[in-house]
């Protein structure tokens, strides 16, 4: 277990600033996901922490010692890469056991590892095989045993799951969580798709044009973004957003605020088409609902337990609502119907023309 | 499924491609495998059956076991230190130097020099009074050798223009080998706690050894068939040193008129070549992993 401190790390790739003044603290044996869009440099700063990618400033400590020029293996980690990067020519032994016999450790000692790591993984019967027999769950599985068996200060994930079909994805998941609470190995793990990083994370990084947004728990940041952007990121379907401010509970456009509100915190209140009749458990108009500029329905996604109703408002911006119980045929709302919406009042988020968050209701 | 009319557009469009290799080479071929069992009369063109004559000629034949050495010394030379020094200069190519862009191009250009004017370059460098390569030596205190000339130096020094020449080519294949490789594997390596020497040998080679297993292959077959540089450079000789197979058939092809003698060689000589990849491929089988 290590503990581990980027300050001002700047990565700069020719004249492009891809790391901006980078600064976050991963405390010993904790679970930290960083979490952004495509290209916004999160992978950068775990190759950093790798040691794959060289600083531009900056520095990175691992248990208050700086780390920046170390090689990889002296630094003591270990990765699991997107594509597995499994040695395409070696038994998934051999694999797994490349790092132990670099290390020159004994012949008993790297067959129990292996054995173990094996065991742990589902992984025996496969043993003798190759990467290339083995379907994708299997060749993620034998990535993580060449990671565990080094028994590294720091696990490093490089989206490890996102090459997996859906299916797979979420029980690669259960098993990197369980994984982690069994080896207790601080982690750090880099992922675009923020249900990962929601179910994993001990603190999420939400990293956005080479700069963290916000470090915090998960239900910190979903329940107190700081900027429109973490507000938009994390939480599915993307939160509602609307160029209005709030005068006497009543939403009336602006140019300088937005208002932002989750779609389970919307709720439809009114239908005029005849054929469609909300369920009364969706009914729940309070005091403090806000009602929204009245809308017709542009697409219903119907996900079984949950509906998501995208609405296009008269004003023009579109807004999705999800209802939380299974729409019978007769109740699914159709492309253009006119509906009347309410977002809970109690469940606002403002945010000012930079971005940033104003107040929370 | 393919229709007749699609099939017949194949066919149309292998036509050219299977009338010139047809033409030129596998008719070429089966006479030569025709006319090895035959004398030609070089003033009639005459043919007379021979039976399995000029095979036990080749067999009791000191000239003919020379030339079969000869060859074999001179694949030994080409053809593993052609394959060392590219596959080197394009791992050292690989890892982007400065200028890389210049020292690829320069160690290209062979590939595009004629073997005729490349043999002539030859010629001049080895010239023992006027050639740079024995001023050089005389530099540094050594009387160099007269290295065209001397039986124990000839076939060395054709082999050297040779592997010169062969490297360019080499380094072409091993650099399209190499950025086949993907990067996280050498990465991956790097973080596991293998250094530059274990990588290379434990990753880099493995994941090349097609484009190895094809080069050797490929080398092997050049070195076998190599003619140009050697009739510029020494003819066959000085004493036979460089005498080698194809030269040797040559010469009694087109200058003792034997052509069934000649041919013979040729279906001897095309064996040899069959039996040496055969056995190539029979290594890679273990040895080379595709992916």
């Amino acid at each position: 277990m290590a503990q581990l401190q980027l300050t001002d790390v700047t990565k700069l790739f020719g004249k492009t600033r891809v790391i901006d003044g980078l600064h976050l603290t991963v405390k010993s044996g904790e679970f930290v996901v960083l979490v952004g869009p495509s290209g916004c440099g999160k992978s950068t700063i775990l190759r950093m922490i790798a040691g794959l990618e060289d600083l531009s400033s900056g520095s990175i400590k691992m248990d208050g010692n700086i780390i920046n020029n170390l090689s990889p293996k002296e630094r003591g980690v270990a990765m699991v890469f997107q594509n597995y990067a499994l040695y395409p020519h070696m038994t998934v032994r051999d694999n797994i056991s490349f790092g132990l016999k670099l290390a020159s450790m004994p012949k008993d000692e790297i067959k129990e590892r292996v054995f173990d790591a094996a065991k742990t993984l589902n992984l025996t019967d496969y043993l003798d095989k190759k990467p290339g027999q083995l379907s994708g769950g299997q060749k993620q599985r034998v990535a993580m045993g060449r990671a565990m068996v080094r028994r590294p200060k720091l696990f490093l994930f490089d989206e490890p799951l996102s090459n997996l079909d859906a299916a797979l994805r979420v029980r690669m998941r259960a098993e990197i969580a369980q994984l982690h609470k069994g080896l207790d190995c601080t982690t750090i793990y880099v992922t675009h798709d923020q249900v990962e990083a929601m179910t994993l994370a001990d603190r999420i990084a939400v990293v956005n044009g080479g700069k963290i947004e916000q470090f915090g728990t998960p239900m910190e940041l979903y329940n107190a973004p700081q900027t429109k952007f973490v507000a938009s990121f994390l939480g599915m379907p993307p939160m509602n957003f609307l160029p209005v401010k709030m005068i006497q509970s009543q939403l009336v456009p602006s140019a300088a605020v937005t208002v932002g509100f989750r779609a389970e915190d919307t709720q439809v209140v009114n239908s005029r088409s005849s054929s469609v009749e909300v369920p009364s458990n969706e009914i729940r108009t309070k005091v403090r609902d806000v009602p929204l500029p009245p809308g017709s329905v542009k697409m219903v996604e119907l996900l079984g337990g949950l509906s998501h109703i995208h609405v296009r408002l008269s004003d023009d911006q579109d807004v999705v609502v999800e209802t939380r119980s299974a729409l019978t045929p007769e109740l699914i709302p159709r492309i253009g119907d006119v509906i009347e919406l309410t977002a809970d009042a109690s469940r606002l988020f403002f945010f000012d023309a930079d971005g940033r968050t104003i107040f929370k209701t | 499924m393919r229709t007749r009319s699609g099939l017949l557009f194949v066919y149309a469009l292998l036509a050219p491609c299977l009338l010139v290799l047809g033409l030129f080479v596998l008719a070429p071929a089966v006479q030569s495998f025709y006319l090895s069992f035959h004398d030609v009369d070089p003033f009639s063109n005459a043919i007379f059956p021979v039976g399995l004559d000029h095979y036990r000629e080749m067999m009791n034949s000191e000239e003919y076991r020379i030339s079969l050495r000869s060859s074999i010394c001179f694949v030994l030379y080409t053809v593993p230190s052609s394959i060392v020094i590219s596959l080197f200069i394009a791992v050292m190519l690989d890892a982007r130097p400065l200028f890389h862009g210049f020292f690829r191009t320069i160690f290209l250009v062979p590939v595009g020099i004629s073997p005729a004017m490349a043999a002539m370059l030859w010629v001049f460098l080895y010239n023992p009074v006027a050639g740079y390569l024995n001023y050089f030596l005389s530099l540094i205190g050594i009387s160099g050798p007269q290295w065209l000339t001397d039986p124990a130096y000839a076939l060395a020094a054709v082999a050297l223009s040779t592997v010169w020449k062969e490297v360019g080519f080499n380094v072409i294949f091993f650099l399209a080998g190499l950025a086949a490789v993907p990067s996280e594997l050498t990465e991956a390596a790097l973080i596991d706690g293998a250094g530059p020497w274990k990588r290379f040998w434990s990753i880099t080679l493995p994941m090349i050894s097609p484009t190895v297993f094809f080069v050797s292959t490929v080398s092997v077959i050049h070195a076998f068939e190599s003619f140009g540089q050697i009739h510029i450079l020494t003819r066959g000789g000085p004493a036979y040193a460089t005498n080698v197979l194809v030269y040797n058939l040559y010469r009694d092809a087109f200058e003792n008129f034997r052509t069934g003698f000649a041919s013979a060689q040729a279906v001897i000589l095309f064996l040899i070549i069959m039996g040496v990849t055969a056995l190539q491929f029979y290594v890679a089988k273990r040895r080379v992993h595709y992916r």
